[in-house]
């Protein structure tokens, strides 16, 4: 699924949230959205805010409610949000699962089946089904939440703050899910985050926010060449990136790494092959 | 050193599920402490426990208050805690009316509730945020706001529960920086949490995994036993992970916290 924002514009009472802004979010990769501190894109997408202008899911303008200027009918999607107060409504996980997708019978073994492998794949077990919401660790919610939203098969998802209350092994379970559902799949995806190094690790195209219009929307590692223009716009660097800017200010010309290991790996030849000289 | 707060002996179950057993912790007085831990380790449940939420008996003492149910409206006040929950909403619309209301409650009488909103938001740096709307804050202020919240009464001590998630890396750092100039002026600091980069300032650091304390040390001493914190799910911080691995190749001989000394050890 690919979506298009043309000359969008969005204002919440008095406050101008975008203005005229053109963006694309394409066909199976992984797309970040940085800065959009209120969340105004994926409310846009899924029709939860009204706005100007037109925003396309392949090509195709959906119909706005005349009255209210929301989009209607909007493709099969799912939007895992941070926590909050209304993202459980019932009390048990199985529950839960059986609320996601209407008009099925709570017999149904296949649906138990899907209901168990979703579990699974986000590292949780069948175990976890009889159990009440309120036992849950915060970890265990959100890996909840993310089965339930999956299991209905979305067309793209949405997804705020991918790591939000994970530990490590959890993270890179739902990193390798994210990568699969790209890569396997071919769902579009788009990431929220405040975390500039979270974004930089996950996606492949990267749209910067600024003052209601967008900065830049690029390849991620476009974006982080161009340390110039990162400065010059006060855009926060991922870690490993800043390590290069600052390696520069010693004459060291390190490459665009983005695992750690690589960086190490550079930061040795580096630094040996200097002893060396000396 | 003086024991400020301490738990003693603490068991606790649900039904015969036993979660804590036999634990103890002491907190030294004007200490910035951190309790390590992953997820579903028993973080938020001790901070329940310590909050008086889950009620215990004799159990949690707080400057030789002994928590129980005659002592609870005596121990309460001297807290304040900070929780990640996400059931945790603001009460008013203005930033101005939050941060007033913890002082009315205590009955404190207005000229003083405006003088003290006016020091701690010029100590915090929000005096731009006081007359707005709390829904127009960013969610780092908003995080931001929360810890300020809890300070407004002057509590002895201090309860973070990974009080710092969704603060920018910039005002976590300019929040770390202000918790622990007051330490000086007498507030006693926990930060439970699982993430390690708002450790680097603490005098003493634990690790709880599975109920119980495992370990526990000066923050350099816990990063020097990166593999066992690897191995119960804690992410090391990018700045310490390049310090342990660059020290392993003898390129570096210490651990840094901060990205622009490691490069100055590194290249000089």
């Amino acid at each position: 699924m690919e979506i298009k924002f043309l000359n969008v514009s969005c204002k919440i009472g008095r406050k101008t949230l975008l203005k005229n802004i053109n963006l694309y979010i394409n066909d199976a990769l992984i797309t970040g959205i940085y800065l959009d501190d209120y969340k105004i894109i994926p409310n846009i997408i899924t029709g939860n805010v009204a706005y100007q202008g037109k925003v396309l899911f392949d090509n195709q303008e959906l119909k706005k409610n005349s009255k209210t200027k929301k989009t209607n009918s909007i493709p099969n999607f799912s939007y895992i949000k941070e926590l909050d107060c209304e993202t459980f409504l019932t009390d048990t996980v199985s529950s839960e699962f059986f609320l996601a997708k209407k008009d099925i019978d709570t017999n149904d073994l296949n649906y138990i089946d899907k209901i168990i492998s979703s579990l699974k794949m986000v590292g949780l077990n069948e175990f976890f089904l009889k159990r009440k919401i309120n036992t849950l660790s915060k970890s265990e919610k959100r890996l909840l939440e993310i089965a339930i939203k999956l299991i209905t098969n979305p067309d793209f998802i949405i997804i705020d703050e991918p790591f939000l209350y994970l530990n490590k092994n959890q993270k890179f379970n739902i990193k390798k899910i994210l990568l699969d559902l790209r890569k396997k799949y071919h769902k579009t995806i788009i990431i929220l985050s405040n975390d500039i190094n979270v974004l930089y690790e996950l996606t492949d195209e990267l749209i910067i926010l600024k003052e209601n219009k967008v900065l830049v929307q690029d390849k991620t590692k476009l974006i982080f060449k161009d340390l110039e223009f990162l400065e010059k716009n006060q855009i926060m660097l991922p870690n490993i990136v800043l390590f290069r800017k600052i390696a520069l200010n010693y004459d060291k010309k390190l490459e665009n790494y983005k695992e750690v290991n690589d960086l190490i790996k550079g930061v040795y030849k580096i630094a040996t092959g200097v002893k060396e000289d000396a | 050193m003086s024991s400020f707060f301490s738990i003693k002996n603490l068991t606790y179950k649900i039904n015969n599920q036993i979660f804590f057993k036999n634990f103890n912790l002491v907190i030294d007085k004007k200490k910035f402490t951190s309790l390590i831990a992953s997820s579903g380790s028993g973080k938020s449940m001790l901070t329940k426990i310590i909050s008086a939420i889950i009620p215990t008996t004799d159990k949690c003492v707080l400057n030789n208050i002994s928590l129980n149910k005659e002592t609870v409206l005596n121990y309460l006040p001297k807290i304040g805690i900070v929780t990640n929950d996400f059931n945790q909403d603001f009460l008013f619309k203005k930033v101005k009316d939050e941060l007033a209301y913890p002082l009315e409650n205590l009955g404190f009488p207005e000229h003083k509730i405006n003088s003290k909103i006016d020091i701690a938001s010029k100590y915090f740096k929000i005096e731009n945020l006081l007359n707005k709307d709390i829904k127009d804050l960013t969610l780092s202020e908003r995080k931001k706001l929360l810890i300020i919240l809890a300070l407004m009464h002057e509590p002895a001590l201090l309860v973070l529960d990974d009080a710092f998630y969704g603060l920018t890396s910039n005002d976590q750092e300019f929040m770390l920086e202000k918790l622990k100039e007051l330490t000086s002026r007498g507030l006693t600091i926990l930060n439970i949490t699982s993430k390690l980069d708002t450790i680097y300032k603490s005098d003493k650091v634990f690790i709880l995994h599975e109920f119980k304390i495992k370990k526990e040390g000066t923050v350099k001493e816990i990063f020097e036993q990166d593999s066992y914190l690897r191995k119960i799910g804690l992410d090391i911080p990018f700045v310490v992970d390049v310090s342990l691995k660059l020290k392993f190749y003898d390129l570096i001989s210490d651990i840094y916290f901060d990205i622009s000394e490691l490069e100055g050890a590194l290249w000089k």
